[in-house]
């Protein structure tokens, strides 16, 4: 768990989408001609027009500004000063130029169109899709205002928003590029990568490089969205031959040959020149991810060339030589990096290693550090107190869980181990207190869940007055949850067993119908609400609830033992043969995979009993 | 008027009253060791040493009441254990015989009766397997059994090898009964078997001098080969023949078999063999009336838990705790497990009553020896059970120290209306104090009219539990001596009859943990001054009824010819 949780926080650094961004510019000369300027205006304009597209927008604002000093309310002049300026990055210009031609002509979509333009160049979306949204208004079927309201929208994560002006704006111009891709993305974005894969079908893939790129990558996206990996390869291989510096693109193509699952990885091509550090660890990690570990070895220990104290280089890098059977060399160099420079994560790692290659002692003893090195750190607490734990060396994992549990309160499942250490040293009572804390915290958790139900009956009759009010509680707290309903229900019903009382049977077994009916998949309550009918002589009942029992969890040896009980009480004895026979089965795997489980096991001899309560209200135990 | 006529109505009040009574009708006992006063002073060996590494120096400790010399008293016979330690020459733990002197004492007389062995005593039963009127012992050896036959001058012979009992190979062996299963009347024998021989030794936990590495940790006996039981039918000649495949004892799985309690669980008059396994479900060979067995446990319900877990069964008794007839099933199990009680549904199924009865209690020890029987004399049985740590008190350390409550003695009252209270508390001294017990035998020790209880503690002196308070209620005490069925009268059936109650018993070899209790059956009568009606039953179908028994006596019953003795005291 720990080695996929820290590849794919990796990963998720270098996985956002690639996101090509289109600047909605328009020139609408034919539009500003076509409004009945005088022709000295006119012939000042194409001059204008013409340095502009010269290369010269100083000439062309002088010779602008001088037509403008005839004639200040002239729109197409207003316009093109409004593209110069913008052009020579005098925004503020640009803006009050495009907002007076909006009020030359305020029924016309060109002035918003450009001012939006502007505005989203400026970073100003908002304003940007407000104002595209204006130029709608007066021009509901304006193709320019429709694909740049679809772009902004797109771009800003609003794709089925963006949606409906892409598809008006393609129904308009089908064919077109700009308008296909953003609609292709919107719909790839949105997870339809069928309609998207139609729409870029229909437009040809641009002859500018960096934008051809851009439609192969986009390309690659929906065949990855299609699980076509050999097309998504294809394509990432198109873009990055375009775009062969773009490191983005070479870690797509990477992911998506990987996926294909077959030797062509082989066949990649080299990966940009001059990668960075965090680069290699990139292409590592995503190497390493996909088991390409001799590969991931080799950009793991260039990252740490290039930067010898990433400790994620070193951790990443333990993980392939272990993954690849080096875990001596795994651990020597989490010696030598801890050595160098203590981390917390690597101890951890280090412990994980050494638990691997059954030096168990050694591992307590990096979790120790581990703990001691960032004890802000739940997870740590909980990995040394498990290794204790698993090794059955139940006091010092006791006293890990203990002072873990009083520093993490909120954390279930250090109460869970706690109560899991209390049972193992047969302090029923503590332990029925400590998984019931750990109910408290979180009535969901279901290693709560299954370490209360785990308790024998014979502790839940004895810690009956201390719980019965804290499960009574739990189960009005949590009405809905059918978990804390359960343990109310099935801990009153062995109560009452026990007790020899009957008065709270009727509430047991209502509970647990309530309980079935929140969760009908809930096997262990069905079991449990069998058990009550069994024990009020309602066989046929009891028959129909251990059967379900059984169809949700067919494995349980106990639902299948009690469904043989009274099958053989109705006298049906082949049925109980059966049963008893499935129960058999069962209960000898069970018993196996147990016997299996303990000859695993290895316990810890401690020299002395070092975690006295005042070493460690620190500082865990070792 | 009235209250005059009742109180001379009723039997003489003991001169003691009971020792602590909260209320008129309320009589506890007051059970105090005397083992000491009396005379059982030798210690109980099973390891020799200061620690306890092997799974083989947890188990043992069986214990005999018999009255082995016909004296009409019940002498004690306690198996002992051994060690890996050498020990010097003549000091090497035995078996002891004490001998009756019928003033509260006994006598050690292992020597004199040819009993001195040592060895690795694991259990032990009695019976008379050559019907010649003198109770023979056979004794259960981690290592090879011995059967020692009664001399009938206060010796015994080892009879091992010429009744062809001689093992050839070591075995584990555990518990044993004495019982007729082919009703011929010649008694067989059945021996329980707990895991593989070669696993005794097994490293059972980590070595302190491995202080700071990891070791080896063996869990109880899970994951170890188990063992099958034996079956020996008596051929009438002195000689045994191993029967267990024959008559499908062997058919089953192998597993870790502690304690055999035979008895006609299905009133059918032929004896089935029940046996407590450990951490195995435990087993009941049902007698098919034809010299074979079927095992039936899971289906008749007492092979596990209610739940269907297995438990680690180590004692086992039989009795009606109801009164409706049917023999119920009491197996004491490990620590932090319910004792548990399987009710008899007549139809040759059980059902598991442990909560129901209110015995989900006293789980922190492990339970051990276990009798139903009627401490009060009021007709109803109530339930006696020993614990004991696996480690003794002051014995290895390292596994931590025994919890308080481990090693006392449990006693469960009947009430009555099948549920049972917890008076262990209230039982008297010998009760509460802590002890590390294996095997208890239950009977008349002091012919007092009360049963009393012999317990073996290992590593230490056996507990002579002797009841000082008398109670106010009268009993019977049926001794039976069978003519056609074995001499012993073992599988007999007594049906008393007393104040509209009806009792059932039956005369059996073995039980408890891997011990042998007294053959003669015990009666509570209450306040009745007679059994109106005593039914012998006796094995092979025979049947004899007495009316008005005279209480608060022993009859000896003899079949076919009824009461041929009685004493009265």
């Amino acid at each position: 768990m720990l080695v996929r949780k820290s590849f794919e926080a990796v990963l998720s650094c270098y996985f956002r989408p690639i996101v090509l961004a289109f600047l909605v510019v328009t020139v609408p000369c034919a539009l500003l001609k076509s409004q009945g300027n005088p022709a000295n205006t006119s012939s000042a304009y194409d001059r204008a027009f013409q340095l502009l597209q010269a290369g010269q927008p100083d000439a062309a604002l002088a010779e602008i500004d001088t037509a403008l000093a005839r004639e200040p309310d002239n729109p197409s002049l207003n316009n093109l000063r409004g593209l110069v300026t913008a052009k020579l990055g005098r925004s503020a210009e640009a803006e009050a130029s495009f907002r007076k031609v909006i009020r030359l002509l305020p029924h016309a979509a060109m002035g918003y169109n450009n001012l939006a333009a502007l505005l989203w160049r400026l970073g100003r979306s908002d304003d940007a899709a407000k104002t595209f949204r204006q130029a709608l208004s007066e021009e509901p079927h304006n193709f320019t205002a429709l694909v740049g309201l679809g772009t902004i929208l797109a771009e800003s994560r609003k794709s089925a928003d963006a949606l409906p002006y892409l598809e008006k704006a393609w129904g308009s111009q089908p064919g077109d590029f700009q308008t296909g891709y953003e609609l292709a993305r919107s719909l790839t974005e949105l997870k339809k990568a069928g309609e998207a894969q139609k729409v870029l079908a229909r437009v040809a893939p641009p002859q500018d490089s960096a934008t051809r790129a851009k439609f192969y990558v986009l390309s690659a996206e929906i065949a990855e969205q299609l699980a076509d990996q050999p097309a998504a390869s294809r394509d990432y291989r198109r873009a990055y031959d375009l775009t062969p510096q773009s490191f983005e693109i070479y870690l797509a193509l990477v992911r998506s040959t990987l996926a294909m699952r077959d030797p062509s990885w082989r066949q990649l091509p080299p990966p940009p020149a001059g990668l960075s550090p965090e680069q290699h660890l990139a292409l590592g990690v995503m190497l390493a991810s996909s088991g390409t570990y001799s590969e991931a070895i080799s950009h793991f220990q260039q990252t740490l060339q290039l930067q010898p104290t990433s400790h994620l280089a070193a951790y990443n890098l333990a993980l392939a030589y272990k993954e690849e059977g080096k875990s001596q060399a795994a651990i020597e160099l989490l010696e030598h990096t801890v050595d160098q420079q203590p981390n917390a994560e690597l101890y951890d790692l280090q412990a994980s290693l050494e638990e691997d290659a059954g030096r168990y002692v050694q591992a307590v003893r990096h979790y120790q550090s581990a703990v001691d090195l960032d004890p802000g750190n739940e997870q740590y607490y909980f990995d040394l107190a498990a290794e204790y734990l698993v090794h059955l060396t139940f006091g010092p994992a006791l006293e890990v869980f203990r002072v873990a549990s009083q520093k993490f309160p909120a954390s279930a499942r250090l109460h869970v181990g706690e109560g899991l250490a209390q049972f193992a040293l047969r302090q029923y009572g503590d332990a029925a207190d400590t998984f019931m804390d750990a109910l408290e915290t979180d009535p969901t958790s279901p290693d709560a869940f299954l370490a209360w139900n785990a308790l024998p009956t014979f502790v839940i009759v004895a810690a009956w007055e201390k719980i019965q009010p804290r499960l009574r509680h739990l189960a009005g707290r949590f009405p809905e949850n059918p978990q804390a309903v359960f343990c109310y229900a099935s801990a009153l019903f062995r109560q009452n067993v026990a007790s020899g009382q009957s008065d709270g049977l009727d509430l047991a077994q209502s509970l647990l119908g309530k309980v079935v009916r929140l969760n009908p998949r809930m096997a262990v309550a069905h079991l449990e609400l069998g058990a009550v009918y069994a024990e009020r002589q309602q066989s046929e009942k009891a028959v129909a609830s251990f059967l379900e029992a059984i169809r949700l969890d067919p494995n349980s040896e106990m639902a299948h033992y009690k469904l043989g009980q009274i099958y053989r009480d109705l006298n049906q004895l082949t049925l109980a043969e059966r049963e008893l026979d499935l129960y058999r089965k069962l209960s000898r795997n069970h018993r196996d995979q147990m016997v299996r489980n303990r000859r695993a096991i290895r316990q810890f001899v401690l020299a002395k009993p070092a975690y006295d309560s005042a070493s460690t209200k620190e500082k865990a135990p070792l | 008027m009235l209250f005059r006529l009742g109180l001379c109505s009723l039997p003489p009040f003991p001169l003691l009253l009971p020792a602590k009574t909260g209320s008129e009708d309320e009589y506890f006992p007051n059970y105090v060791d005397v083992a000491l006063q009396a005379g059982l002073t030798a210690r109980t060996v099973i390891a020799g040493h200061e620690s306890k590494d092997f799974l083989l120096s947890t188990t043992g400790g069986g214990i005999a009441l018999f009255d082995y010399d016909n004296d009409g008293w019940l002498d004690i016979f306690v198996v002992n254990g051994s060690g890996l330690a050498r020990f010097p020459k003549g000091e090497e733990p035995t078996n002891h015989l004490y001998r009756n002197n019928h003033d509260g004492t006994f006598t050690d007389v292992t020597a004199k009766a040819n009993l001195a062995r040592s060895g690795w005593g694991q259990g032990v039963c009695v019976g008379d397997y050559n019907n010649d009127g003198f109770l023979d012992l056979f004794v259960t050896y981690y290592g090879k059994n011995v059967l020692y036959r009664n001399n009938g001058d206060g010796t015994f012979t080892d009879v091992t090898r010429e009744s062809r009992l001689l093992q050839l190979e070591d075995h584990w062996n555990s518990g044993a009964a004495f019982l007729d299963y082919d009703r011929d009347g010649h008694l067989d024998l059945f021996v329980s078997n707990y895991v593989a021989d070669e696993s005794g030794l097994a490293l059972y936990d980590s070595d302190p001098s491995l202080v700071g590495v990891q070791s080896p940790v063996l869990h109880g006996p899970a994951g170890l080969q188990g063992s099958k039981n034996i079956l020996y039918h008596n051929n009438g000649d002195g000689t045994f023949a191993d029967v267990s495949k024959a008559t499908g004892i062997a058919n089953s799985d192998a597993a870790y078999g502690f304690t055999p309690c035979v008895a006609d669980y299905d009133n059918d008059g032929w004896p089935d063999i029940y046996v407590a396994n450990d951490s195995t479900p435990s087993l009941l060979f049902k007698n098919n009336r034809n010299g074979t067995f079927t095992e039936v446990g899971l289906l008749a319900g007492v092979a596990v838990d209610e739940n269907g877990g297995s438990q680690g069964g180590m004692g086992v008794d039989t009795g009606d705790y109801d009164g409706d007839g049917l023999l119920d099933i009491i197996k004491t199990n490990y620590s932090d497990q319910t004792t548990s009680l399987y009710h008899n549904q007549g139809n040759g199924f059980f059902s598991d009553r442990t909560f129901q009865a209110g015995l989900s209690g006293q789980t922190s020890s492990v339970k051990w020896g276990t009798a139903f029987f009627d401490f009060d004399n009021d007709g109803q049985l109530d339930v006696f059970i020993v614990t004991g740590a696996i480690y003794p008190p002051g014995l290895g350390g390292r596994h931590g120290k025994p919890k308080e409550e481990e090693g006392k003695k449990i006693l469960y009252r009947n009430l009555g209306n099948g549920r049972f209270q917890d008076i262990s508390a209230r039982g008297g001294p010998g009760l509460v104090s802590p002890r590390c017990s294996r095997g208890a035998a239950f009977g008349d020790i002091f012919r007092t009219g009360q049963i009393d209880v012999v317990i073996n503690n290992l590593n230490d002196f056996p507990t002579l539990l002797r009841n000082q308070s008398p109670s106010p209620n009268s009993w019977l005490l049926v001794r039976l001596v069978g003519t056609r069925a074995n001499r012993a009268a073992i599988g007999s059936r007594v049906i008393v009859e007393a104040e509209g109650r009806r009792q059932i018993q039956e005369v059996r070899s073995g039980g408890s943990f891997c011990s042998q209790s007294d053959f003669r059956l015990h009666f509570g009568l209450g306040r009745a001054r007679e059994a109106t009606r005593v039914t012998i039953k006796w094995l092979g179908d025979r049947q004899e009824i007495l009316e008005h028994v005279p209480a608060n006596r022993l009859v000896v019953i003899q079949e076919g010819k009824g009461i041929v003795g009685q004493e009265k005291f």
